[in-house]
């Protein structure tokens, strides 16, 4: 079964070469920065993730259930490296994680961002509250545009949108101060974009 | 015409701040850069022109839009509000906090929340916390903002610090990212306990009942999730017709606004939300949301004929980021709630006509805006009418007065500025470059004069000097009406000499036909009234079959008579002669270029009877005038045409569409800021090494010419008609 209440799938649009838009979607999400990393399928995902933890050097990581990868399998996976990976919707384990993970619906290249149904609060505090946030998304699901974007969504939800979509380009960031940019405010200094084949 | 006094301290006072000079300079030389690299490969006329037409369709129907917009979220769940003024809007949270028994609000950014003074009004209800960086750092010493994205520019990072020492009661270093860690930190706090989520919005869908968020910091998303209840506040003006709509704000307002092609994050909420229950779950309930439309003015402002334009404003801010003036004196000065030129225009509807009175006295005109505009507002023009309404209200001081009501009195209008030639003459000297100039002015004079030379007034104006030139047409193809204006008229009559000389080269004939002032100083200072008068005398002497062309070579003149005539002509017996002159006009070296491309496309001069020697190369560089460049749409003819003459080596100096600080009566008005600006217009054209500085307007010409002599320069300023004439 689904953990989605609506599936994007079947409304992308028809046609869409998905080499040429997973290049330009790399490029400019590595521009904003955001690291991207490409997983032929479940297992590779799943094990690429795990690596992210060990590269970051952290040891409590959270998510939610997906379809794309399997988060009882990461929990195993993650254990033998000593890192806990709760899937729990406790707010102040997600609260006190250093990495969350959640899956995102959809990709759009020309800006490298990520669309998601959010409406679940359990997705929305994973991917807000730790400093790391990983997205896995499927590399199929890449668009073009932020029109091609709206298009899918007010298909797949026959013109009444969720009620909450987010978009995410990047970390969050600020230049409040004397117009430096500075990353990580109130959101994830990081984000980390597994895009499964 | 002394501006009061008030404003006079407060221009000083940002005038020598050098951590506001800085931070808004830098940003200034900044902004163009990184806006036309974001919108690369991307036509922005085009996207301007498909937001305007939507906005259009907004305005033109909101009411029954924001019905539906209200009806959609009412289908969800959510409790939809409409609230006149900020009392409204006070009433409405305060029995939401009664309700919720609320002791902590955390915001995020909402400018119709700063524009009603909320956090002034619910601060005995519950503690207002702002959570946007920048709102936050001026929330803890009660500023206003002071740029409507980037609200905390005018601090530096060690205000900063000492701001955040007394928040957190312990020494913090002036480490920016030190800085923002501490305030994730403390405000993470707040959003885990609090008990409202407010916030504003950028956009409202009414066909899908969306309210949309663009924010980078992410304190819009924990808004909008933490707090079990979530409050909106929506101005009308917000309103968006379709879903796909947002597609196009999308493109244009994250690029124009900070330069980036998306923010970081886009916020879609269409209804209320799941939450934790009391904040902490486990168990997962749905949020009160509530939707506040806020009128204050943007009824009245949607509704007017003239101002509705400015409802297409998307909030950027571009128009600030643009702006010369903004650039020197902060939002601060140039601003109440809302800053820069749209925000001249927003305060007198949100707030009052008094509150924007100096506000929009800080706008020069130059319409550097207007190009930038992604809402594709005329930003000049309309600040121009506010002026004209600010001043039905607060007239002009007397002497303000006195000199506009002159000027449609044209026989003692006349007689001053001829008195003023044996008046200057008393005063004045040669120059190094042959001009005179007036040295010294009598009564405390001196200060309209002691930045920059002002020009002794001709002994003969120009309307009498044509009467004896002697006009040789060479195979002639038609007449030309000349507009002299008055600095050419009275103060450069050889300007009016030279272009006689260039045209009858071209074959043109031209005749002077009797004329006064143009209008443009009275619309400047906001009378449409004195300008109508004026062009009323003016029209039967120009709206004439005989003319081939209507010219002049002050482009100020030519905005009169191209477009401002039929302005304030408008429904008017003289309505049909306005559009016959209009059609007809043309600045100067917009004329010379489409005459010589039009014998055959080559711009060079087939006659060469220059007087001076030709053989000899000269350095030329150009300033762009502001009305011909921003106004008039002219640009690369003059390039084209003084790159064409052999013996000029064309030079592009820096920022050659920078305004100089002319700005007709603006810089007998705000003086100090003319000053700057011509500082800086008088670098850029030191360091273009030219020998020559040509320019357009004789506004201009007067100003660069006076700020060369004060500073003992070599480079000659003159009237690109001086320069094709040859004889300077």
């Amino acid at each position: 079964m689904l953990t989605k209440t609506v599936d994007w799938l079947p409304y992308l649009p028809q046609g869409l070469d998905k080499e040429k838009l997973y290049q330009i979607f790399k490029e400019k999400a590595e521009a904003v920065p955001v690291k991207v990393i490409r997983a032929k399928d479940k297992a590779e995902a799943e094990d690429s993730i795990v690596q992210e933890m060990k590269v970051a050097g952290i040891k409590n990581a959270v998510g939610v259930p997906m379809d794309l990868v399997d988060i009882e399998a990461i929990k195993e996976k993650a254990k033998a490296a000593g890192i806990t990976v709760s899937s729990e919707l406790n707010r102040d384990i997600i609260e006190k994680a250093e990495f969350g993970i959640s899956e995102f619906d959809l990709g759009i290249a020309d800006t490298g961002t990520i669309v998601q149904d959010a409406d679940s609060i359990h997705k929305r505090l994973v991917s807000m509250l730790p400093p790391i946030h990983l997205a896995v998304i499927p590399t199929k699901a890449i668009v073009e545009t932020f029109l091609d974007s709206l298009e899918v969504i007010q298909k797949a939800y026959k013109g009444n949108p969720s009620n909450y979509i987010a978009y995410i380009t990047g970390p969050s960031r600020t230049a409040d101060i004397e117009r430096v940019l500075t990353i990580g405010v109130h959101g994830p200094a990081t984000l980390i974009v597994v895009c499964v084949d | 015409m002394p501006v009061d006094s008030v404003l006079k301290a407060k221009v000083n006072k940002a005038l020598s701040d050098p951590v506001l000079r800085g931070a808004l300079g830098k940003f200034g030389d900044e902004f163009p850069i990184s806006r036309a690299r974001v919108y690369e490969g991307i036509d922005f006329e085009e996207l301007r022109t498909a937001i305007a037409n939507a906005k259009k369709e907004v305005i033109e129907d909101f009411e029954a839009l924001a019905d539906q917009f209200e009806a959609n979220l009412k289908k969800r769940g959510a409790i939809v509000h409409r609230a006149k003024d900020g009392n409204d809007v006070y009433r409405i949270l305060k029995d939401i906090a009664k309700a919720h028994n609320a002791k902590v609000c955390v915001k995020s950014k909402s400018m119709v929340s700063e524009e009603i003074h909320l956090n002034e009004h619910l601060k005995d209800t519950m503690e207002m916390v702002e959570t946007d960086l920048g709102e936050w750092i001026i929330q803890q010493v009660n500023e206003k903002p002071s740029h409507m994205v980037m609200p905390a520019i005018h601090l530096s990072k060690e205000r900063c610090a000492e701001i955040f020492s007394q928040a957190l009661g312990r020494k913090v270093e002036p480490d920016i990212s030190q800085m923002v860690q501490l305030a994730r930190q403390t405000l993470r706090n707040h959003f885990l306990n609090a008990d409202i989520g407010l916030s504003g919005c950028n956009a409202a869908i009414a066909e899908t009942g969306t309210m949309v968020m663009f924010t980078n910091e992410g304190n819009g998303r924990l808004t909008a999730t933490m707090p079990p209840v979530h409050v909106f506040l929506v101005g009308y003006e917000k309103l968006l017709k379709n879903f796909k709509d947002l597609a196009l704000l999308a493109k244009a307002l994250p690029r124009s606004a900070t330069a980036q092609a998306l923010t970081s994050y886009v916020t879609l909420i269409s209804g209320p939300v799941e939450t934790l229950k009391d904040k902490v779950g486990p168990e997962v309930v749905h949020k009160e949301l509530h939707v506040i439309l806020v009128d204050n003015g943007r009824r009245e402002l949607l509704t007017d004929p003239v101002f509705k334009e400015a409802g297409q404003c998307t909030r950027c801010a571009s128009c600030l980021n643009v702006c010369p003036v903004y650039q020197l004196v902060g939002g601060h000065v140039f601003g109440h709630i809302y800053a820069g030129g749209i925000g001249s225009l927003l305060t007198g509807f949100f707030n009052s006509l008094k509150e924007t009175d100096h506000v929009q006295e800080m706008c020069i005109s130059c319409g550097r805006c207007a190009a930038f505009c992604p809402g594709k507002i005329d930003i000049p023009r309309l600040i121009l009418e506010m002026r004209n309404r600010v001043r039905k209200e607060i007239p002009l001081p007397g002497m303000q007065n006195f000199i506009v009501n002159t000027l449609k009195r044209r026989g003692l209008f006349q007689f001053g500025l001829r008195q003023a030639s044996w008046a200057t003459a008393l005063f004045a000297k040669e120059g190094k470059d042959g001009n005179k100039y007036i040295r010294s002015l009598p009564f405390g004079f001196n200060r309209l004069a002691n930045w920059r030379s002002l020009p002794a007034f001709s002994s003969q104006p120009f309307r009498e000097r044509i009467k004896t030139m002697k006009q040789e047409v060479v195979n002639k193809r038609g007449k030309v009406a000349f507009f002299g204006g008055c600095v050419i008229d009275y103060a450069y009559p050889e300007i009016g000499e030279s272009l006689v000389r260039v045209l009858n080269r071209e074959g043109y004939e031209v005749v002077y036909p009797d004329q006064t002032c143009c209008g443009a100083p009275a619309i400047y200072m906001g009378s449409m009234d004195v300008a109508r008068e004026v062009a009323k005398q003016n029209i039967n002497e120009f709206a004439k079959d005989e003319f081939d062309y209507i010219v002049s070579a002050c482009p100020t003149c030519t905005v009169a008579l191209k477009d401002q005539w039929v302005q304030v002509l408008k429904g008017t017996d003289s309505e049909a002669k306005a559009k016959q002159v209009s059609a007809k006009t043309l600045d100067f070296i917009k004329l010379v270029s489409n005459l010589r491309k039009e014998k055959g496309g080559a711009l060079k001069e087939t006659a060469a009877t220059t007087h001076v020697a030709t053989s000899q190369q000269i350095n030329v560089t150009y300033h762009d005038s502001c009305h011909l460049n921003w106004d008039l749409g002219v640009k690369e003819e003059p390039r084209e045409v003084l790159k064409a003459q052999s013996h000029i080596n064309f030079i592009e100096m820096n920022e050659s569409d920078r305004c100089c600080g002319f700005g007709g009566s603006y810089c007998i008005k705000l003086p100090e800021i003319s000053q700057e600006l011509l500082k800086r217009k008088l670098k850029n054209i030191e360091e273009s090494k030219a020998q020559i500085v040509a320019v357009d307007c004789p506004g201009c010409l007067m100003n660069i010419r006076g700020g060369l002599d004060k500073q003992g320069s070599n480079v000659k300023a003159l009237h690109t008609a001086q320069l094709l004439d040859g004889k300077y």
